[in-house]
């Protein structure tokens, strides 16, 4: 381990130290950055690919990749935003093997025109994830989020639950910052039409 | 300011990214309209739901192929 601090647990290392040693070849480093990462990347994966074969080979060629290329990493960005940039890119490319070109265009005009004003405004439990059970919770959400549109469900994503910022997204996806924040309110809005008659607060949890 | 105007600036409210002369034009829009005080309330909750989730365990056998496969590439590197 040549990692400035040798007594730390792996666990309680910061990310930029695991990759200067995993640069240099420490492979308990890097698999640190699997453990740490590897769980997120595979539910984004998912949720691009729509099934769970698929994703865990977007997984290991995301990983792979950035094995391979960790001499190129700058670190101008976290390794968590680059490894979350090669998985799209990874998702994209098999999405487009298996359904074509222009299907799987995330800059292709989607304002279909219809207004942004919610119908349903209804009160909500204060505190929503009480109502339901974990694992309830997780596929209400995963459900909710595979419904919408590509464009819409990647910048939701990567901004609202990978935590990327604007900029960040806007250069993952090669989209305008406009486009981003455009489609991340139209996603929003149209999330939480769906999920308000889970969490109104008349509503019989499922 | 007006529902449709406070529509607009929605998304910019949840990120935290507006003045505060905008916030408070906000907010006294919401002390008259009660719709959509309910529509921030509720975006702000489903935003944060979405935050809040944990990703599930890594399946082991997802993480020892991908391990595998690593140390295949690390011999191909070193030679
Ligand atoms: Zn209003």
């Amino acid at each position: 381990m040549t990692s400035q601090s040798p007594s730390l647990p792996l666990t309680l290392i910061p990310e930029a130290e695991l990759v200067a040693s995993a640069r240099v070849g420490d492979l308990r480093a890097f698999e640190e950055l699997v453990r740490r990462y590897a769980p997120r990347i595979l539910r984004l994966a998912i949720r691009v690919v729509g099934n769970e074969a698929d994703a865990e080979d977007v997984l290991q060629e995301a990983f792979l990749k950035a094995y391979a290329k960790l001499e190129q990493f700058q670190g101008h960005s976290s390794f968590y935003t680059w490894i979350v940039r090669i998985a799209v890119n990874e998702a994209l490319m098999r999405l487009r093997r298996r359904h074509g070109e222009r299907e799987v265009s995330l800059d292709q005009e989607i304002d279909t025109g219809e207004d942004l004003l919610p119908r349903e405004v209804e009160d909500w439990h204060p505190d929503p994830e009480q109502q339901f059970a974990r694992q309830e919770m997780h596929d209400l959400l995963s459900r909710t989020i595979a419904s919408l549109a590509l464009p819409y469900r990647l910048v939701f994503q990567l901004r609202d639950v990978e935590g990327l910022s604007t900029e960040e997204t806007a250069e993952a996806l090669g989209l305008s910052i406009p486009a981003v924040k455009s489609r991340l309110l139209r996603a929003r809005l149209q999330l939480r039409e769906k999920l308000n008659r889970f969490f109104r607060r008349e509503a019989n949890p499922a | 300011m007006n529902c449709r105007q406070l529509l607009d600036a929605l998304g910019d409210y949840l990120d935290q990214e507006i003045t505060v002369s905008v916030r408070r034009e906000i907010e006294q829009h919401c002390h008259r309209c009660h719709k959509c005080w309910l529509l921030l309330e509720t975006c702000r909750k489903t935003v944060a739901v979405y935050e809040h989730q944990e990703p599930p365990e890594l399946p082991a056998a997802v993480h020892d192929r991908l391990m595998k496969a690593v140390l295949r590439i690390r011999r191909d590197i070193a030679r």
